[in-house]
């Protein structure tokens, strides 16, 4: 078969671009272990979120050297716990579900933004270097108060 | 257009293989530039997003 020598040049240029993008995913996925927020299978019965472990006791645990998990739940207008502080340079882990409706979680400025779906937990991972006042807020709209819903995490 | 060797025009006419990049094929000079415009601005904008992923790590 005759491939045009121009052909042949854009088809190696496709082809390695699609070799590093799939090699940069594979990197990321299984070297370094970035997953979707909800890749896993836990879930929680929606309708028991406020006495189901560890939801029934929302806030912070340190469980490593500067590491912490923050238990959470988004529910209709708001987040529990409302108050959260880290020192600066912490790693956090987010545990977070819904007892309601489809919230947001949004850091912005971070690569924290996931939806939370009432019945699934979803994860998330994210080192706060900088010291500062970090917004959390919902970017699914849930109803009437939608705008009101935020939070703040406090890093110091 | 080549002609057959056992064709009418005895001795002058067969030449033996075809030139490939003889005039019949077509110039894609105008599709390579546009596949390579395209390719580079997919590039670019892949590699800047993924940056602004490892920047916010």
């Amino acid at each position: 078969m005759h491939i045009h020598r121009l052909e042949k040049i854009w088809l190696a240029f496709g082809l390695s671009m699609l070799f590093v993008f799939l090699l940069t995913l594979g990197i990321s996925a299984f070297a370094r272990g970035n997953h979707p927020p909800s890749a896993h299978r836990l879930t929680v019965d929606p309708t028991k979120v406020n006495e189901t472990a560890p939801f029934d006791n929302p806030g912070v645990r340190q469980i490593g050297d500067n590491e912490y998990e923050v238990v959470m739940t988004a529910y209709v207008f708001g987040y529990k716990p409302g108050k959260i502080e880290v020192p600066a340079g912490a790693t956090v882990h987010f545990t977070v579900t819904s007892p309601d409706v489809v919230h947001g979680f949004e850091i912005p400025g971070t690569n924290v933004n996931m939806m939370v779906v009432p019945g699934e937990v979803s994860h998330m991972t994210h080192t706060f270097k900088k010291a500062g006042e970090y917004l959390v807020l919902c970017n699914e709209y849930c109803g009437i108060g939608h705008e009101m819903m935020k939070t703040v995490i406090t890093v110091k | 257009m080549w002609r057959s060797a056992n064709g009418a025009d005895g001795a002058n006419g067969w030449r033996g293989k075809p030139d490939r990049r003889d005039s019949n094929e077509p110039s894609l000079k105008g599709t390579f530039v546009s596949v390579m415009l395209l390719g580079a601005f997919l590039a670019v904008t892949w590699f800047s997003i993924f940056m602004l992923f490892m920047v916010r790590q």
